[in-house]
């Protein structure tokens, strides 16, 4: 019997990154990812407020060939320009850096540990792809946005060699509030 | 939220903490009955991914739903259902979390 989907989820691996950006949609150069302020490093309390939250993303190969990736789209909800960053956490709560093609891409705020940029007004979004060729890596996703609850996300999982794929993440569904 | 373990299909679930807790996740059966439950301690920022049958062995071949019970402090979660390679189907459940009361 064939492993099922899930058990690649379960472990997940490495990964590339390309972002696309539609025509139209502006996505600033940053510094990417803020320092996370003492008193929440203390706590590791890295889940904040206003987050929304992708509770799993899987990338990379299994044993038998496998591979799967996580793509996410961001895309603006608002009139006014909305900044967004998503980060990636590994199972303990910490950074996950992700094994970039090319080191990622400085342009549009990419990099190893996740997205930080900035849409126009009801921008169309961009997409950030994760692709894999190492080992499997998995952890979950934060995300937040100026103004709060500004952008829409989803995350959708991808398994090549079974053609299939999930959507694993919807604002506001993922989204505590408090 | 619901599971199959039935016709190939297999469920698992993700849980990310906002704060450390222990989470009790219950099996219940369709007609709501509690078969089987356990604790899942959690620190803060933890992420765990589980299929759901090897730490609840009642849900082996059955079909019903799961209560994940936090503590009040800050959950998410996702769940997937999926199936064998001949099958290809995939199913995920729409995330959700709830923050800690300020």
């Amino acid at each position: 019997m064939h492993r099922p989907l899930f058990l690649s989820l379960l472990i997940a691996a490495p990964l590339v990154m390309n972002a696309q950006v539609p025509p139209g949609v502006q996505v600033q150069p940053t510094a990417n990812m803020r320092p996370i302020p003492a008193d929440e490093a203390a706590s590791k309390r890295i889940i904040l407020p206003g987050d929304t939250m992708i509770p799993q993303i899987a990338n990379g190969q299994l044993e038998g060939g496998q591979i799967f990736f996580t793509i996410f789209e961001v895309m603006s909800l608002v009139g006014v320009p909305a900044t967004v960053e998503i980060r990636f956490w590994d199972p303990d709560g910490n950074v996950m850096p992700l094994p970039l093609a090319g080191g990622g891409d400085p342009v549009k705020g990419i990099s190893s540990v996740g997205l930080q940029g900035t849409f126009d007004p009801r921008g169309g979004g961009v997409q950030i792809t994760i692709a894999t060729g190492a080992p499997v890596q998995i952890g979950y996703a934060t995300v937040q946005s100026t103004p709060p609850n500004s952008v829409a996300v989803i995350a959708i999982f991808n398994n090549r060699g079974a053609r299939r794929a999930a959507l694993s993440g919807i604002h506001p569904a993922g989204h505590p509030s408090s | 939220m619901p599971y199959l373990n039935t016709g190939g299909f297999v469920t698992s679930f993700a849980l990310v903490a906002s704060a450390a807790q222990t989470v009790q996740i219950v099996a219940r059966g369709p007609d709501g009955s509690e078969r089987c439950s356990f604790m899942q301690p959690m620190s803060t920022g933890q992420h765990v991914a589980i299929l759901a049958a090897t730490e609840l062995p009642c849900m082996v071949g059955g079909e019903g739903f799961l209560d994940f019970i936090g503590q009040d402090v800050g959950l998410s979660a996702v769940g997937f259902t999926a199936a064998d390679e001949g099958l290809g189907a995939f199913t995920t459940f729409t995330p959700w979390g709830i923050l800690a009361s300020p």
